[in-house]
């Protein structure tokens, strides 16, 4: 009875793992206090109503929360990756260009690459430091709003 | 008597009175469910784990309450306690409490039916 209320709930529960854990340790609880106070497991399931309901008001009351700082988590860490990639390809670029120009004697050819390099490496720049501004601005709202709490 | 109006009032309060329970003392769940059935069940109706629970998730992520869990070889339940924010928040809903059912009282008291007054 306890068992498969349990499983019930945690299969209806829409929640990240470690929010999960926490519920179920809960209703596990819930069913060992009533037990040791001489209800029966049967009386605690009734009473706790049907599985899905008790699984949905604790998602409610705990989901939003979570799903809303782990998503922005995610937004933040796609923000950081880009900052990293696009100064990494800027560099890559500028290395590249200077291994030419240092030989010298410059060609047309080479010339145009340079031209091109630098425009293509100046949007790298401008995509890193987007990225970067972007990651920084997060992470001090993050920790303000930690703080407010 | 458990119109939708008389459930809008119960829920409003519920939240302040587990802020209460867990104020006065470290408690846990099944001691709060017993204690709220012991003082309020004729008045809140009996009380339920399937409602206390989520607010008791609410209330910990509003960081009002904070939660430890004994030594398994003590009991092993989970025993909540008031932040510093719960307590203050707790003491500014006690006031307004007072002053919200002072006013509504005065308009109940002032209240006489048409018929009567004729």
């Amino acid at each position: 009875m306890r068992a498969q209320y349990i499983k019930q709930v945690e299969k209806a529960l829409h929640l990240p793992r470690r929010a999960k854990k926490e519920v179920i340790r809960d209703l596990n609880e819930i069913f060992a206090s009533a037990l040791e106070n001489g209800e029966s497991e049967q009386q605690v399931a009734a009473r706790l109503g049907a599985p899905h309901e008790f699984a949905q008001n604790a998602s409610e009351q705990l989901g939003a929360a979570f799903a809303a700082s782990e998503k922005q988590n995610w937004i933040l860490f796609g923000a950081a990756a880009l900052a990293i990639a696009a100064f990494i390809l800027y560099g890559a670029i500028r290395a590249n260009m200077a291994a030419p120009g240092i030989i010298g004697q410059a060609e047309a050819m080479t010339t145009i690459q340079i031209a091109g390099g630098g425009n293509l490496s100046l949007i790298f720049l401008v995509i890193g430091i987007a990225a970067a501004v972007f990651t920084a601005v997060g992470m001090l709202r993050a920790i303000h709003k930690k703080r407010r709490y | 008597m458990d119109s939708r109006y008389v459930q809008q009032f119960k829920k409003g309060a519920l939240e302040m009175i587990l802020l209460c329970l867990i104020g006065k003392k470290e408690t846990y769940g099944y001691e709060i469910i017993t204690e709220l059935n012991h003082h309020g069940a004729a008045v809140l109706g009996y009380a339920k784990e399937g409602t206390v629970y989520p607010i008791l998730y609410r209330l910990q992520k509003a960081e009002l309450i904070q939660c430890r869990i004994a030594p398994a070889a003590a009991n092993g339940k989970k025993y909540y306690s008031l932040t510093a924010k719960g307590s203050q928040t707790l003491k500014e809903l006690r006031s307004f409490w007072q002053k919200y059912t002072d006013c509504v009282d005065q308009f109940i008291e002032a209240y006489v039916p048409e018929e009567a007054s004729r």
